[in-house]
């Protein structure tokens, strides 16, 4: 612990000096002129770095100067440990600022967490000004303290913890927008390639972070951060870890922002009961077919929707949902995203580096919030008060959905403020005619925007704001997974970009890559007629052949969810059927007030939003792998082999359609990850997202380490070579730390399962934490196992170099802790030889494992030569232990 | 060079002793029990001419 050299106060200054470690004294005498860096904050504390790396600190208010000024200071009196210091001039000194780095600016994220700050406290303020009974109030404290406590507990990253603790370091609360502004300097530090870890920070070998003590006390500052980014941009692709805070941002028991709104917005809303008996059957359907559960929460969701008029659809029930106080996404990003976004960056050819989903999860969670626009977003945008970037947009959308309470400024009929479109059109019609503008729907709207921001209404303005309503859209619409992933994998930051250069790249796009695969088909089929004589019969089927597949594509995966749903064979027959049923849409409609089909808008975020895209992912992955891959040849083939394309599963017909060796197996690589990914069981992916990198080996390893339902120990019997590879990995992983504090193998194999069995449904708490981190620390070690050991030791072994592989565990640990160490070598003599020591001090703990009897026999046989070399080595045995592995144990018993 | 990190400089040079000893136990059992693999390389040989 550091301890202060002394603390006293002078003039302006009061600080307390502490020196690297708290050891010795800084060598300053009286008089000395000392200068230092205001490094950064912690609560109220502004601590401070001289060159010499003595360190102190003083209450911000004492402090002349801001965050990133070099101060200078006099030594007044030094007397033994004791040193008193004042501030000279002011803050006016020549200021050393950091400078942008890697794409950072200290002054940015200032800025930014003080504006963030400066609207938290007054939401803080508007909040209490309404809550009105003191003990609603000491709930949310209770609430929040809960909440943070679940968060410290379960969330073992060290990012959490920065988060945490600079939220309540800064004075911000405890809330939402606390976490999201946290969240948004994590994403940017992402984008400039940071790992948010105290480990990370620790590498970077500043004196800052020297010393186990102070370096677990790392505080998430400019300081910090600049440090992470300089080492970041070192260790460039180093970022290995996501940050969590989805988890946690999005917690589920988080307070509403607002319960009296959500009071008011149930209270409204009647509906003559008899008429909504008649209509519910329909609603379920509906919400069905929207992916929706129709439990109570989602009807009485649709019941409002009704009431108001508005379509049933599942936007319109978050957007609902919102507006009633909670939060839509309650986990953070579904796997359905998770998915679409991997499965994206694969599609674009862009690397599914951590690094990459961050930016892609980034803009997926971005877009969606783009609509509704609020009213002062246009006025913004056109004033240049915010740029036109989607993220200023959203930004902007986030302070006035914030500050407003979520409906202020909404454009969307509000009974709640007594607003609707024919009350405002009745306004408006008579003006707009008058100035001889067609008082058509987005024209009032238009108006209407420009009159709530005090904006003169006349024909250009509402040019300029249906303008900006339309690129908006636009971006938020259109801006597919697929899309954005081709802008990532090209280096581009689509949130950041002006929203005309995004609308120029999506422009580009659709030149470039067409919108669909079946023109390419188009292509072959004229290229063929072009070559060769086709008869009339053959030149049809081809045709036929090509409008099927830009009918089924046209519809992208609806029709194939359809197909599915149906329990239909996904051949291009069934599909062709379904994607005729799939392009009818279903939609609630107000003067009926019944369910009525609708064309469907067929946008790509609507079929993320089905349930049924995981499944559908895969194969109109496939459908549009095929199209892509049909070359001429092959399409020639079909029909002069006269096969029926039409009945043949698609898998079959998308293999036989790639050509040459190379492709098939790149080709079979895509298809198994894709189908792994789609079929992995919704609780391993929940349980895997964001804790580990979604990597191949890792979604394999726990579908199917979870899907065979059977404790570990029995699988690792398998003899099935892969399988028990990857298994032995994860039971290494988990059971390295306590082997090597000698607990018996089962032990730690039964709190694998535990933890996968938790893994369903999974919210950390203090009770999963430990099993979950258990096997999360497996997955990382698996992951590890995969790519390369921490060390890898050559031995001579008769003329034959093999590698001794190391895997040390307590590698963060303060080196004085002394090592655990896993080890592994495939060995002539003994097989595969695992073992693990633990060694403090001049004492080790040794166990080696053998994989049969023979092999443990023949090792134990030398039990003294191995007691020897530690002898000769200068260490002591406290335990030898040879044994055989639990596989082979449970095997032998 | 403080008491800490003298004492983490030993348990270093301690890790490595112990690595060291592991090493030697596993080149000495397969000197003694492991086939020799110039045999083994020569049995490949001969299996090829076959």
């Amino acid at each position: 612990m550091r301890q202060p050299a002394e603390i006293s106060q002078t003039g302006n200054a009061a600080a307390a000096v502490f020196n690297r470690g708290g050891r010795t004294a800084p060598a300053w005498t009286d008089g000395d002129i000392i200068t230092a860096a205001y490094t950064h904050i912690n609560g109220g504390t502004a601590v401070f770095k001289t060159s010499d790396n003595a360190r102190f600190e003083t209450p911000v208010s004492s402090v002349n100067g801001q965050l990133g000024d070099t101060l200078k200071f006099k030594v007044i009196k030094k007397d033994g440990k004791k040193v008193t210091l004042a501030q000279l001039g002011d803050a006016k000194n020549p200021t050393e600022r950091s400078g942008k780095k890697n794409g950072i600016d200290p002054e940015d994220i200032k800025t930014l967490i003080g504006s963030l700050k400066s609207s938290t406290e007054q939401m803080k303020a508007d909040e209490e000004e309404r809550s009105q009974e003191n003990e609603e109030d000491r709930k949310k404290a209770a609430q929040a303290v809960a909440r943070v406590k679940r968060a410290q507990s379960g969330l073992r990253r060290s990012a959490s913890r920065e988060a945490i603790k600079a939220v309540a370091a800064s004075g911000l609360s405890m809330d939402k927008l606390s976490f999201f502004a946290l969240n948004r300097i994590v994403n940017i530090a992402c984008n400039a390639n940071i790992a948010f870890d105290v480990n990370e920070a620790h590498n970077a070998g500043e004196a800052h972070n020297a010393g186990g003590a102070h370096n677990a006390d790392a505080n998430f500052y400019d300081e910090n951060i600049l440090t992470a980014t300089k080492n970041g941009s070192e260790r460039s692709g180093a970022l290995n870890e996501l940050p969590v805070f989805s988890d946690f941002i999005f917690d589920e028991n988080a307070e509403p922002v607002n319960a009296a709104t959500k009071q008011k917005k149930l209270a409204a809303g009647k509906i003559n009961e008899d008429e909504w008996q008649k209509l519910l059957p329909s609603v379920k359907e509906q919400l069905m077919r929207e992916g929706m559960e129709a439990d109570e929460k989602n009807i009485s969701v649709s019941r409002e929707l009704i009431f108001r008029g508005l379509p049933l659809t599942r936007s319109n029930a978050e957007k609902f949902t919102m507006a009633q106080g909670e939060t839509a996404p309650a986990q953070g990003m579904s796997r359905n995203e998770v998915l679409a976004l991997l499965f994206a960056l694969r599609a674009a050819g862009a690397e599914d580096s951590a690094e990459n989903v961050a930016h892609m999860r980034k803009i997926s969670d971005v877009l969606p919030k783009l609509t509704p626009l609020t009213a002062n977003i246009h006025a913004d945008v056109l004033s240049r008060r915010i740029g036109f970037t989607a993220e200023a947009v959203h930004t902007a959308l986030q302070a006035a959905r914030a500050a407003e309470a979520y409906g202020r400024f909404e454009t969307v009929p509000d009974p709640r403020f007594g607003d609707s479109f024919e009350r405002v059109r009745g306004q408006f019609t008579p003006l707009l005619q008058s100035m001889g503008i067609a008082p058509a729907a987005d024209n009032l709207r238009a108006s209407f925007i420009l009159a709530k921001n005090n904006m003169e209404i006349n024909a250009e303005q509402i040019d300029a704001v249906r303008t900006v309503d339309i690129k908006i859209k636009t971006i938020a619409e259109n801006l597919h997974p697929l899309l954005a992933a081709h802008m990532v994998r090209d280096g581009l930051r689509p949130l950041e970009m002006h929203i005309d250069d995004v609308l120029a790249y999506m422009a580009y796009f659709k030149k470039a890559y067409g919108t669909d695969g079946g023109g390419r088909i188009a292509q072959h089929v004229m290229q063929i007629d072009k070559e060769i004589n086709l008869d009339a019969d053959t030149r049809r089927a081809m045709i036929a052949f090509y409008r099927l597949l830009h009918t089924v594509q046209k519809n992208d995966a609806a029709a194939v969810g359809r197909a599915l749903d149906r329990g239909a064979p996904l051949t291009l027959g069934n599909l062709l059927e379904a994607s005729r049923a799939a392009s009818a849409d279903y939609y609630v409609d107000d003067a009926q007030r019944t369910v009525i089909r609708q064309e469907n808008e067929n946008s790509i975020r609507a079929i993320l939003e089905n349930p049924l895209y995981n499944q559908n992912t895969y194969h109109s992955l496939l459908a549009e792998s095929f199209a892509e891959k049909a070359s001429p040849a092959f399409l020639r083939k079909i029909f002069n082999g006269g096969e029926s394309v039409y009945d043949k599963p698609l898998d079959d017909l998308l293999r036989d359609s790639v050509e040459t060796e190379t492709e098939r197996a790149s080709a079979d690589d895509v298809y198994a990850a894709v189908k792994l990914f789609a079929s992995a069981p919704p609780e391993i992916m929940q349980f895997l997202a964001g804790r580990v990198p979604l990597t191949y080996g890792a979604v394999r390893a726990f579908t199917r380490a979870a899907g065979k339902n059977a404790p570990l120990t029995s699988l690792l019997n398998e003899t099935d070579n892969e399988t028990s590879s990857e298994l032995s990995a994860l039971a290494y992983g988990a059971d390295l730390r306590p082997l090597a504090e000698g607990q018996p193998l089962s032990d730690v194999y039964k709190k694998m399962c535990a933890a996968l069995d938790d893994a369903a449904g999974l919210r950390l708490d203090p009770e999963t934490a430990e099993p979950v981190a258990c096997a999360r620390d497996a997955a990382e070690l698996q992951n590890k196992l995969n790519g390369e050991s921490d060390m890898v030791v050559p031995l001579n072994i008769n003329g034959k170099i093999c590698g001794l592989r190391l895997y040390v565990l307590n590698k963060n640990a303060p080196a004085e802790d002394g090592a655990h160490v896993f080890l592994s070598l495939e060995t002539q003599s003994m097989g595969q030889v695992n073992g693990s020591f633990t060694i403090n001090g001049a004492k080790i703990s040794l166990t080696l494992q053998a994989r049969t009897p023979d092999a443990l026999a023949l090792m134990e046989s030398e039990r003294e030569t191995l007691l020897a070399f530690i002898n000769e080595a200068g260490l002591e045995t406290e335990s030898l232990r040879f044994e055989l592995s639990e596989r082979q144990r449970r095997y032998y018993a | 060079m403080n008491a800490d990190e003298k004492k983490a400089d030993k348990n270093t040079k301690n890790f490595y002793s112990a690595v060291s000893a592991v090493a030697k136990y596993i080149e000495h059992m397969e000197k003694k029990h492991g086939k020799n693999n110039e045999e083994e390389n020569e049995l490949k040989n001969i299996r090829k001419e076959d």
